[in-house]
């Protein structure tokens, strides 16, 4: 493997870095999305990432480095995704009647990206019964009927859901 | 007030206060209990503001998204979890973040205000908070005392690693934190930044803020700023070089190689597992990279057989060797 020096100031790294691998990691990246344009979006917030998180560090193995970075946004670009779809299907089955507009659909969406990240801290039997806590409103009884357990228990997760939340939080 | 609280207890019973008081059927009196448990520790009332906070995240939805469609969708979106097919290959890169949560969310320490020793053992790891809101992490076999020292706040690290976020103090912006082991302290009124201790050196990296080192031998000082590292040793600061993101990705819980020797892995895996785990020096300088699930070790077993031409031999559950194939 070759070693790749680095200068020691930041603005110089990340110049030297582009220079070096963002073909490399929008080729990669193209592959996996067959979208060039998405792509060059995705190589140029990993290298965003690396310019605001890691200024400074110098790395010997840089593509192993970006990889692991571009991972982590592939990841959550996939996440939007799931969620930009079942949006969409849901505006479909709750009627014609909501007209959101181009930028309030994208609004919706990150909104939707954000309660679902946070969700992803609980497991599983908590997060739904906090859904439907907080999301549909529903009360401890009905979402006890709904999950088929004591109420008792819906309190329990909600609790847990909470606490997850709050652990989660650095 | 009870001394044995700690600042993980006004967590846990804030999160069950915020259950109880969602309940349909939660009254006047509930509410007064409730106040009543606010009143009697402030970690308590502090707590709960996270849990509005938390709430208030939530609440935000409903102005975007219709409650129905949000309902709908963040329902109906959970089924595409399993992404590994869609993202980059690669040694031991992690395909998603849910792990990590769950690693972190484990280390949750007892917390006593300025007094005791703080250990963990082989593959622990800790994060608790002080009274002044900076966070602590401790690595795998660690400790560290903690006390208040007029108006400054000094921690020791006995042995091990630790990482700490020194939160500056509003009412008193001049007032440091300061870390020391044997060999000299390092010190800050906000930073954030790592020291390890190995035998009679300690390598002190600071990724946001800066730090000045004092060496107990009386040499010169030395200030660091992010992204610069530097050892302390009997002699003073030594090796200034920029910061190696493995001191910092173990917070994570992830052992980042980037183009390490395997006998160097080795070493480092070894902090974290009970037990001897070897590497053979036929296959010591073979280079590895990648983030590894410090969780996991068996996985990091896996990855390192199917990248390199090695076998890792677990002999039984302490005695690991790491040889060619």
């Amino acid at each position: 493997m070759v070693a790749t020096l680095m200068q020691t100031e930041p603005a110089e790294d990340i110049g030297v870095l582009y220079a070096q691998h963002h073909g490399w990691l929008r080729g990669l990246l193209r592959k996996k999305l067959g979208c060039a344009h998405k792509a060059e979006d995705l190589a140029h917030d990993t290298f965003m990432k690396v310019l605001v998180a890691h200024a400074g560090t110098v790395l010997r193995e840089p593509r192993a480095f970006l990889t692991t970075i571009a991972n982590g946004l592939l990841v959550n670009h996939w996440r939007r995704l799931d969620l930009e779809r079942a949006y969409l299907a849901a505006l479909e089955v709750h009627g014609p009647a909501l007209c959101p507009s181009p930028e309030e659909q994208a609004l919706a969406v990150q909104s939707l990206c954000r309660v679902d990240a946070l969700l992803a801290r609980m497991s599983p039997k908590a997060s739904q019964a906090f859904l439907m806590a907080q999301v549909d409103g529903m009360t401890y009884l009905e979402i006890a009927g709904q999950l088929g357990v004591s109420e008792r228990m819906v309190k329990k997760y909600m609790a847990q859901a909470m606490h997850q939340l709050l652990v989660a939080d650095v | 007030m009870s001394e044995s609280r700690t600042d993980g207890d006004a967590l846990r019973e804030a999160a069950q206060w915020f259950a109880s008081l969602n309940a349909s059927e939660a009254g006047a009196d509930q509410q007064r209990r409730w106040r009543h448990w606010l009143d009697a520790d402030p970690r308590n009332a502090q707590a709960w503001q996270r849990v509005e906070a938390m709430r208030q995240r939530f609440a935000d939805l409903p102005t975007q998204v219709d409650r129905r469609v949000a309902s709908h969708a963040l329902r109906h979106a959970r089924d595409g979890r399993r992404r590994s097919l869609k993202t980059l290959g690669g040694l031991g890169l992690l395909a998603g973040t849910g792990g990590l949560g769950a690693w972190l969310a484990q280390a949750d320490a007892d917390w006593q205000p300025w007094a005791g020793d703080y250990r963990t053992g082989t593959g622990e790891q800790r994060r608790f908070t002080l009274a002044d809101g900076s966070q602590v992490w401790l690595n795998t076999n660690s400790a560290i005392s903690l006390r208040q020292q007029g108006d400054r706040r000094e921690l020791h690290l006995l042995r091990g690693e630790m990482l700490v976020a020194a939160a500056p103090n509003p009412r008193r912006p001049g007032q440091e934190l300061q870390v020391s082991v044997a060999q000299g302290r390092a010190s800050t009124p906000g930073a954030r930044f790592c020291l390890y201790r190995a035998g009679r050196r300690c390598q002190v990296a600071v990724f946001d803020g800066r730090v000045d080192l004092l060496p107990a031998n009386g040499s010169p000082g030395r200030a660091l700023r992010a992204g610069q590292q530097a050892t302390l040793t009997d002699s003073g600061v030594e090796t200034v070089r920029p910061v190696q993101a493995l001191r910092e990705a173990w917070t994570r819980g992830i052992l980042l190689a980037d183009d390490m020797r395997l006998a160097d892995l080795a070493s480092e895996l070894a902090r974290y597992v009970p037990g001897h785990l070897g590497c053979a020096s036929e296959v010591a300088d073979l280079r590895v990279v990648g983030a590894f699930p410090l969780a996991q070790p068996s996985r990091i077993y896996d990855a390192l057989e199917s990248a390199l031409p090695v076998r890792v031999s677990r002999y039984s559950s302490l005695w690991t060797q790491i040889s060619a194939r």
